[in-house]
């Protein structure tokens, strides 16, 4: 007999068969689910024609994204409401997980015409900040380090945006051992992203805020510098602003490929006109960041 | 040096050729060389579209990424590469950057450190090398590469050493933490250079850096023909005044340089030709001559 589990993330209903997904927070409404997730036999998905986006392992139609990872596993993910999953005999659940709350939920979104960064979001009284960067710019630090000093978790990994508002995404962080280690956390009582991946996850739903969307107040983009404290420069340039915000999309190759670009970079225009962003350089010292943080006001340091 | 020993089928399919390789172990001129190429193309193109030539304070680089960029890779992968094993990501690493069709914009010359090795399978390379139209694999004497490597890496001249005749020697190799770059395998300096100048899958053009460094021109001059690009006596002359290796000091102290790692303070170091013997103690110099005996020999150090 097929198990449900029910879960909201991003302002959707979400439904997986047999599948459970400790990351998302659950809920009881049993209204019809806006998105399935659902185990399919790879072997019988229809061919897809080659597209100018498509790379070895990505296939993109028409309301429509495949991915496939040798030993690993595939997603089907289409018409924003479905993703179906295959994976390789030996491989657990969690490896499989992954990819559908990152590259799995990204889709779903992009598809729905949902705006998504890559990096993270947070809010403090009410009001929104969210932080972009590349991998290893120090977002997912940055998120645990203002999570200890009383800020909530909207969002990580994926920001979805709509209207100025971001949405409640997924209620955790990941952080690499270095990071758990400055943090002196116990790396023993946490879960790997993966076996023999030395990547942690920190669920904590006391500090997550999921109740409603909430208007974003400030954005930053960040860079790691060998420097002693946390600084800031707003980005008073539009086209930089613009620049900055394009390439923190989330899975540009997918809003391409999907015919959303349009879309995307006009609410980005729009976004840029009404909102406050900047670069934020942060000292590669952890103890010194968590020092810096105490008396740097993200929401409002002008 | 050009290899004339290639597998017949290599030149099948010619008018899909559209990627080179400027390989080379690290701090052995790479990234010069990518410059000279790249201010000689924007010199060119100026040139045909009658431009004015300005002379700019940014250093050009705009040649193609390294082979290991993880953002690149991510972007066609269509997951997080930082989710996969070493082993499952050097699995899937050949048939990364292959499509055509993504990428027919215009040529490119990708940066690689990785050495051209076979996979831990035995079957597959680690590199791809379908299609690719040639490698230039530049060598510099170990010692001098121990000096510049001290300072790239923010380690003694010793640890230095030790890196280079190390067999399982890596960049981006700690387990710890997220780089920017995937893992890229090196071995020993010796081993790196036999695998590139034995391989038999890409056309290779081996210059020695000491050679580029003491006659420019005409080592330049051998690179533009076997990369196919005209040969223009002016604008080489103004190629070689733009990417002086003094002034691209001084655009690095003035401007900054993107590819400089945190590591270290400035990529631009002195490029002087015999340096490691002069700083390394002789046990050190000893060390590194004596092991790659072989080599330095073949390839006429003294």
């Amino acid at each position: 007999m097929t198990k449900i589990y029910r879960y909201k993330v991003f302002n959707l209903i979400l439904h997986s068969e047999d599948l459970e997904i400790p990351d998302l927070p659950e809920t009881k409404s049993k209204i019809k689910p806006d998105v399935e997730v659902k185990k399919e036999d790879s072997s019988l998905w229809p061919r897809l024609q080659e597209t100018k986006e498509d790379t070895y392992f990505i296939k993109i139609a028409k309301e429509e994204i495949r991915l496939t990872i040798e030993g690993i596993g595939s997603l089907r993910i289409t018409n924003g409401n479905k993703i179906a999953w295959d994976k390789h005999l030996t491989i657990p659940n969690r490896d499989i997980l992954n990819i559908i709350l990152g590259s799995g939920l990204g889709s779903i979104l992009i598809q729905r015409k949902t705006l998504v960064f890559h990096g993270n979001a947070l809010s403090k009284n009410g009001k929104a900040i969210i932080c972009l960067g590349e991998s290893g710019a120090g977002k997912s630090t940055l998120a645990y380090a203002l999570t200890e000093i009383g800020w909530d978790l909207i969002s990580d990994d994926l920001v979805a945006v709509k209207s100025n508002l971001v949405l409640p995404g997924i209620p955790r962080i990941k952080l690499w051992q270095d990071a758990v280690d400055a943090f002196k956390l116990d790396s023993d009582k946490l879960s790997r992203v993966r076996n023999k991946i030395n990547k942690y996850i920190l669920v904590d739903k006391k500090n997550y805020n999921m109740s409603k969307p909430i208007k974003i107040e400030k954005i930053y983009l960040l860079v790691n510098k060998k420097q002693s404290k946390i600084v800031e420069h707003s980005i008073d340039n539009q086209k930089a602003v613009f620049i900055g915000l394009r390439n923190n999309l989330f899975r540009p190759r997918f809003v391409r490929g999907l015919g959303k670009e349009g879309f995307t970079f006009q609410t980005i225009t729009n976004m840029q006109n009404s909102l406050n962003v900047s670069i934020l350089s942060l000292p590669n010292n952890i103890n010194v960041m968590k020092k810096d943080l105490k008396k740097f006001d993200l929401i409002d340091n002008s | 040096m050009i290899n004339s020993k290639l597998d017949k089928n290599h030149f099948k399919g010619q008018e899909e050729i559209d990627y080179w390789y400027i390989a080379s172990y690290p701090r052995s001129g790479n990234t010069w060389c990518r410059i000279l190429i790249a201010t000689y193309i924007n010199l060119v193109k100026a040139k045909k579209n009658k431009d004015e030539i300005v002379e700019e304070n940014n250093i050009q680089l705009d040649t193609g990424l390294i082979l290991s960029n993880r953002s690149w890779i991510d972007d066609q992968l269509g997951i997080d590469s930082s989710d996969l094993t070493k082993e499952e990501l050097d699995k899937i690493r050949i048939h990364i950057g292959l499509n055509k069709k993504i990428f027919d914009d215009n040529p490119r010359y990708h940066k690689v450190h990785d050495s051209f090795y076979k996979i831990s399978n035995k079957k597959n390379y680690l590199v791809p090398y379908e299609n690719c139209a040639g490698v230039i694999y530049l060598i510099r004497h170990p010692a001098d590469i121990a000096i510049s490597l001290s300072n790239f890496l923010n380690i003694s001249y010793t640890d230095s050493v030790k890196f280079l005749v190390n067999k399982k020697a890596s960049l981006a190799g700690n387990k710890d933490k997220i780089h920017k770059q995937v893992y890229q395998f090196l071995g020993t300096w010796e081993h790196h250079v036999k695998s590139w100048t034995e391989q038999k899958k890409i056309p290779i053009l081996v210059l020695k850096y000491e050679d580029l460094h003491t006659n420019p021109r005409i080592f330049f001059k051998r690179i533009l023909k076997f990369i196919r690009l005209p040969i223009d006596e002016e604008l080489i002359s103004k190629t070689m005044i733009n990417a002086d290796f003094k002034r691209l000091k001084k655009i690095e102290s003035k401007y900054g340089f993107s590819e400089r790692p945190d590591s270290c303070n400035s990529f631009f170091r002195s490029g002087i030709l015999g340096e490691g013997k002069e700083k390394l103690s002789p046990n050190e110099y000893k060390n590194i001559t004596s092991n790659f005996k072989e080599t330095l020999e073949k390839y006429s150090y003294t």
